[in-house]
């Protein structure tokens, strides 16, 4: 570690990083919120700018359909989520940040457990 | 020959003093102009090909879904906040308490971001270079900044119409990248992630002054100063950009922000709303019209 490195690092101790973002706020969706769910895929839309996910979930004897979003092409395929890694049918577990308006089945993608055993973001 | 070692143990501590009395360079690691001048007959450091904004979602070290994420989703875009006065302090408010009201960090936009924001812009950043000319592309909004390196000047901003990339020309301080940029459009804005639409988001004479390098631990890493008299109390340092070399192979992507755009702005309260696309295969869940009933 040479002195160069030395004061560049103790001038930024402790200073968060800088953030980058995506093309949108997310103020549709309740941050503050994790829901965790269970079901089939549906269907997948893997498109810009942003990836849908449609996911069936068991509720009582019936069942409900959750529409996620997640980021875009750009990210996805580079964590290793391909347009073909997903197929209807296939068996998820989620957990989102559900949209604000209740009256909608819909969050923003925090964590995806994938049939293959792979996990997209920090699953909690 | 005994006093060698010493004496220069000697200019190694001036050396040293000097620096560390320098604020650009406690701000960040930037190779000093005394090395950089004992380089300048060595050929400038290769940086093209695809780089990766540490810490972002295509950082091949960061696990990401891609949505915002409240975790990581801290602190201001450039890590420091420029002193804005005058209007282009007003303006900025403005557009903070707007937001405010309606819970949004920014208005959704797929318009070009312009410079500096460019910079921090979230997907992979691909450079070519060339000895006379150095272009700086961002996937995400497909913008692509244009570096001058064969000795011409600004255009006069009184002949040609400002530009959000604005205009750049550089030269190459032994392995630091100089680069200089003018003539960039008021609706670009300092610190934030959005545009100002009364066009007062800097001043007309705004510079930008980079130096752009590869830093010790690899990393290309872009030092940038704001020169604006007209709006900033005093120059803005933002904190050091870094961006990581993308894998082996990994290849440049297009993103078409505009194509199925889910967000939009509710035209009365200014608030963003996320439309749920329409299916294009029916499931056989019960609520066909998925998110419509709970």
């Amino acid at each position: 570690m040479n002195l160069k490195f030395m004061l560049f690092s103790l001038a930024f101790l402790g200073l968060p990083a800088p953030v980058v973002f995506a093309h949108h706020s997310y103020s549709a969706f309740d941050m503050s919120k994790l829901v965790t769910i269970a079901g089939t895929v549906s269907e997948v839309q893997f498109k810009n700018p942003h990836v849908w996910l449609f996911v069936d979930v068991p509720a009582g004897d019936k069942s409900e359909t959750w529409a996620i979003e997640a980021g875009g092409p750009n990210i996805l395929i580079r964590q290793g989520w391909m347009a073909n890694t997903l197929k209807p049918g296939d068996k998820v577990d989620l957990q989102l940040a559900p949209m604000k308006d209740e009256t909608k089945t819909g969050g923003a993608l925090q964590a995806l457990r994938m049939p293959n055993g792979k996990t997209i973001g920090a699953w909690k | 020959m005994k006093m060698l070692p010493l004496a220069h143990a000697v200019i190694a501590l001036l050396a040293i003093l000097a620096a560390a009395a320098n604020p650009s360079f406690a701000i960040a690691a930037t190779p000093s102009a005394t090395s950089s001048a004992a380089q300048t007959k060595a050929a400038p450091p290769d940086i093209s090909g695809l780089w990766m904004p540490v810490g972002s979602s295509v950082d091949p070290l960061v696990n990401s879904t891609g949505a915002d994420n409240p975790d990581t989703n801290i602190g201001p875009p450039f890590g420091t906040t420029p002193e804005l006065k005058g209007v282009y302090l007003e303006s900025a408010k403005q557009r903070t308490e707007a937001l405010a009201k309606v819970g949004s960090e920014f208005k959704t936009s797929c318009k070009v971001l312009g410079m500096p924001t460019n910079m921090v812009g979230p997907y992979a950043v691909e450079i070519m270079q060339t000895p006379t000319q150095i272009n700086w592309a961002q996937e995400f909004l497909r913008e692509t900044r244009r570096i001058y390196l064969d000795g011409r000047g600004h255009p006069n901003p009184e002949e040609a119409p400002p530009t959000f990339e604005g205009h750049s020309v550089a030269r190459w301080e032994g392995n630091v990248l100089v680069v200089e940029t003018t003539n960039i459009r008021q609706e670009t804005t300092l610190g934030e992630y959005g545009h100002a639409d009364d066009s007062l988001g800097h001043g007309p004479r705004m510079i930008i002054k980079e130096r752009i390098f590869i830093n010790d631990q690899g990393l290309l890493q872009v030092d940038g100063r704001v020169e604006d008299q007209d709006a900033l109390v005093k120059p803005w340092q933002w904190a050091p950009l870094t961006f990581r070399r993308a894998p082996k192979g990994g290849e440049f992507m297009e993103f078409v922000c505009e194509d199925s755009n889910n967000e939009s702005i509710d035209p009365v309260t200014g608030a963003e709303i996320t439309t749920i696309p329409e299916r294009r295969s029916l499931n056989q869940a019960d609520n066909n019209n998925q998110g419509d009933t709970k």
